[in-house]
Formats: C-alpha cells, sequence, structure tokens
C-alpha cells in the first residue's frame, strides 16, 4: 500500500504541476488504533510554481481525492498551511508529528518542527480536543450499543488535554505514548487494552454493549 | 482517581484561562516559504 500512496503522490505532483513537500498518515493509522478496514487517511502539503502566487485572482489552496482503494488523499497549499500553523492548528501540528511519514524531500517540515514549541498554543489544542472529547462523549458513548472506536475518540482527546496542561506541548500523536504516561496500568488499562486489541483486529463499524469498566470511568 | 467526564467539565471551565498570546509574527514564515520556493523549484 505505501508504494501505491506514493505512486498516487507522484500522479498528483505530475497533473498539478506542484512539489509535494511532506506526506503523512493522519488518523486511526497515525494514532495507533486503525482497525483492519481503516481508510488510509493520506495528509500532504505541497507548493505551486512562482507564477501561481503572482497571481490576482483567488485560487484554490487545497486538493481532495478518494480514490476507489480507501486511500483519502487530502493537501494544503504552503501558504495555507502556513498560516494554519501561525495559529497552533492542532490538526497541522499533528501532521508534522505523524509517525508515518510518506515523503519528506524538503527541508520545510523539518523547519517547521523546529519552530512548533514558538508557535505552539495550549488554548487552541486544548479547544481541539476537548469539542472531539464532548462531542464522541455525548453522542455515541451513553448508548445501549457503542462502536468500539467511539471510546478511543474520546480517551484520545481528553488525554491529550492533560498532557497538553502538564507538559506545556503539543500531544504525541501515538496514543499508546498518552496512555502509557496517564494510564500505565490498573483495571482500566487492562480493559483499554482487550478494547484495542478488538479494534485493530476488527473492522471500523464494529461495535458491542457499553463496557461498564470504561462506563463507569466514563460516567 | 478523576474521571474522563470530569476532566471534560475540567477543560470547558478551565479552557478560558490558558493563555492564548499568538506566537510570533510572520517573518520566519515568509522567509521559510520564500526558501521553499527555492528550494522547490530553483
Amino acid at each position: 500500500m505505501v508504494d501505491l500512496i506514493n505512486e498516487e503522490l507522484l500522479r498528483l505532483e505530475q497533473e498539478q504541476d506542484i512539489k509535494i513537500l511532506y506526506a503523512v498518515e493522519s488518523g486511526s493509522r497515525a494514532w495507533g488504533f486503525a482497525s483492519t478496514d481503516s481508510d488510509w487517511d493520506v495528509r500532504y502539503i505541497y507548493i505551486h510554481k512562482t507564477d501561481w502566487y503572482l497571481s490576482v485572482n483567488e485560487q484554490k489552496d487545497s486538493y481532495e481525492e478518494i480514490l476507489p482503494n480507501d486511500i483519502d488523499l487530502s493537501g494544503w497549499e504552503l501558504r495555507k498551511a502556513l498560516l494554519l500553523f501561525k495559529k497552533s492548528n492542532p490538526p497541522m501540528l499533528e501532521w508534522l508529528n505523524s509517525p508515518i511519514v510518506y515523503k519528506e524531500d524538503y527541508s520545510t517540515a523539518q523547519s517547521l518542527r523546529s519552530m512548533l514549541q514558538t508557535y505552539f498554543r495550549p488554548k487552541s489544542c486544548i479547544y481541539h480536543y476537548l469539542h472531539m472529547a464532548r462531542k464522541n462523549y455525548s453522542q455515541y458513548i451513553l448508548k445501549d450499543t457503542v462502536r468500539h472506536k467511539k471510546y478511543f475518540y474520546v480517551l484520545r482527546p481528553v488525554l491529550a488535554c492533560r498532557w497538553i496542561e502538564e507538559k506545556g506541548t503539543m500531544a504525541p500523536v501515538e496514543f499508546e505514548v498518552l496512555l502509557n504516561e496517564f494510564l500505565p496500568n490498573g483495571p482500566v488499562r487492562d480493559e483499554v487494552d482487550k478494547l484495542l486489541v478488538k479494534k485493530t483486529a476488527g473492522g471500523e463499524m464494529d461495535e458491542g454493549p457499553p463496557i461498564i469498566l470504561l462506563n463507569d470511568y466514563l460516567s | 482517581m478523576i474521571t474522563l467526564a470530569e476532566w471534560i467539565t475540567y477543560y470547558t471551565e478551565h479552557v478560558k484561562d490558558v493563555d492564548n498570546t499568538y506566537g510570533p509574527g510572520y517573518e520566519q514564515l515568509n522567509e521559510l516559504f520564500r526558501n521553499t520556493l527555492k528550494e522547490a523549484w530553483g
């Protein structure tokens, strides 16, 4: 699949006359709890030729394409990416720290990583994770049947908030790092580990009755 | 042990107090943009 993704990135460069500076996996595969049928969420930053920037009219600064083989491509033009970086946009910061990198042929991503702590703003990141946790908690956890992944969509953002507040840095992308920091052992961790095994061995839509121990922890 | 629900409540109330001063200006980012144009296209 990695070869296929790299072929698609090359195709995009040729078709659109751009250079892809940086391409990574985001979402559940990067977080470490992908199911067997999870999409491949490829995110990338690209740059046009100089002439593109010398135009009066506004031009599209992003690109999205979903391919039939579960590859979801989404890219941001560099200037857009830099403006979001300046605002400490959490997805942008997560891209820079993704553990799965498909392409990094230029120094841009490394330069941004070196400036990350300077531009990092805890509040905008905590808001982002808080919104994600609240939405998933209220809409999906308090039901008779719960999709396995929804537990992770609450646990990960809340643990990310804790990381940001306690350490003053952007939270790590990998869920396991957060777990090891804040839930290193104990019955709740055991239950999370069991659910992780189910989630990674099953499908995206797999669900089951609420997990009593986790729901007690969540309620 | 604090529950996740309590954490959510805590952050909902607490987030407004978190510092949100914006970072440095555009100079470094402008320079990075120009350098990347050169690096990518010569």
